[in-house]
């Protein structure tokens, strides 16, 4: 419960 | 702000700004996640600047579910994120049209006049082509093939950009290559037949330009004393009417001595509607002053572009949309830039370097015409954190080791690095940090 990772989202310059 | 560390994980707390909130976030360094978490995690960490890029002692406490949680993170691999190693193989260039200008501009890194010390009118086309044959001859089928051309001022031979165009493209089908084509201008010529070129090729455009006229005038200067900002609005109304074939209107605006009011800047640009805006503070300023300015300045537009329009509106910052697409794409960078792997600057003499910015320098030539000297060019074959002893620093990963350009003009050495960047790169990846959790952290 200390770390919550956040998702990315897979699918710039 | 506070920034803390455990070995590869930093964690930031922002306690000042009214647009982020106070929530934590943390970030893993090799393994590009981003995460939030508590503050009897935050705890475990120990306090760092955001000068150093040094691993700090750490705090132990093994009786700690906190600090438990933090030092498994810490070991763990994400089998997600993607190496960055770069292989040998020329996949960008910049071209030099010309090495000539109508402009004469304050921070001038081309000589102080765009002719890196050698006026040279156009390049020769006859010459560039089979070059661009070679270059071509050894991309994959598949692969991107990117050409920006500068100069000088590009758009004072626009024809020769058209054939250079042309041919490329039709060359590019011949190997199955995705051409990719950019210019840089001044955006002070953008008329008449010069316009009905642009209109008629797939091209990025970035127009240098650094805000509110009495800003862009000062920093950038005409020759003939007319005013360069009311020339750009001239073309940009055209093209804006029609912009054809043009594929993206991008600003660069740069801070520099002249130019600090990057907030002020911003609001004017962006009232112009281009695609992005890339905010560049000037390679050889050494005022520790004027970047605070950028800093601050930096960090206002992003708390004013998330308000008024989220990630859609933050992204439209140029170096804002790489980090996220970085993060989200967990593609580790190792290399800022090409520079000696895939890249290569062509002058207006066809000569080759492996920095834009070396044009001139002939100690740094790697070849000229269809002639590379590889063995110049493999001093710099291991990646750039490594050559620029970059392989502690936390934000590694993301900025790829730094520019070897602004180490020698700061320090004479290309791989001592500019604290001064250093320092305004961390600081921007904080903030993108910080921003990235609260947008991946609503929509999950």
């Amino acid at each position: 419960t200390h770390i919550k990772k956040v998702k990315p989202h897979k699918s710039g310059n | 702000m506070q920034l803390r560390r455990f070995k590869d994980i930093i964690a930031i707390k922002n306690d000042t700004g009214v647009v982020l909130n106070d929530t934590i976030t943390a970030f893993h360094a090799s393994n590009l996640e981003v995460a939030e978490i508590d503050q009897e995690t935050f705890d475990k960490m120990t306090e760092i600047s955001v000068f150093t890029g040094e691993i700090p002692k750490d705090k132990i406490d093994l009786e700690s579910s906190a600090f438990n949680a933090l030092a498994e993170w810490n070991s763990e691999l994400n089998p997600d994120a993607k190496s960055g190693k770069m292989e040998f193989g020329i996949r960008s260039i910049t071209l030099n049209v010309n090495q000539i200008c109508n402009l004469k501009c304050a921070y001038c890194a081309a000589g102080g006049d765009g002719t890196y010390g050698t006026p040279t009118t156009q390049i020769s086309v006859e010459k560039t082509l089979p070059q661009l044959k070679y270059f071509l001859s050894s991309v994959k089928p598949g692969q991107t093939f990117a050409i920006s051309f500068v100069g000088g001022e590009p758009l004072l031979h626009p024809k020769a950009i058209k054939a250079i165009n042309a041919y490329v493209i039709t060359e590019s089908s011949k190997y199955q290559i995705k051409p990719k084509f950019k210019i840089v201008t001044n955006g002070t010529l953008i008329k008449d037949e010069t316009l009905e070129i642009l209109r008629s090729m797939n091209v990025d455009l970035t127009i240098s330009f650094d805000g509110t006229k009495e800003a862009n005038d000062i920093a950038r200067p005409s020759k003939d004393g007319s005013s360069t900002t009311e020339k750009i609005l001239i073309g940009l109304a055209q093209l804006q009417k029609n912009r054809g074939q043009i594929s993206s209107i991008n600003f660069s605006a740069i801070t520099s001595t002249t130019n600090t009011n990057v907030f002020e800047n911003y609001i004017y640009l962006k009232s112009l509607n281009p695609d992005s805006i890339e905010f560049v503070f000037a390679n050889d300023e050494k005022d520790p002053a004027v970047q605070q300015k950028h800093i601050e300045g930096l960090n206002k537009i992003l708390a004013h572009a998330w308000t008024a329009g989220g990630e859609k509106e933050l992204r439209k910052i140029k170096s804002v949309d790489h980090y996220f697409y970085m993060l989200d794409n967990q593609q580790k960078t190792e290399n800022f830039c090409g520079a000696g792997k895939n890249y290569l600057m062509v002058d207006a003499k066809n000569k080759l370097y492996s920095c834009v910015w070396d044009a001139n320098l002939k100690e740094e030539s790697v070849g000229s015409n269809e002639q590379l000297d590889h063995e110049k060019l493999s001093k710099l074959s291991k990646s750039l954190i490594e050559l620029n002893n970059c392989n502690t620093c936390w934000a590694r990963f993301l900025c790829g080791g730094g520019c070897m350009h602004i180490n020698r003009s700061h320090n004479g050495d290309k791989h001592k690095k500019s604290i001064l960047f250093c320092e305004r790169t961390r600081s921007l990846i904080l903030q993108v940090l910080m921003y990235y959790k609260l947008a991946r952290a609503a929509n999950p």
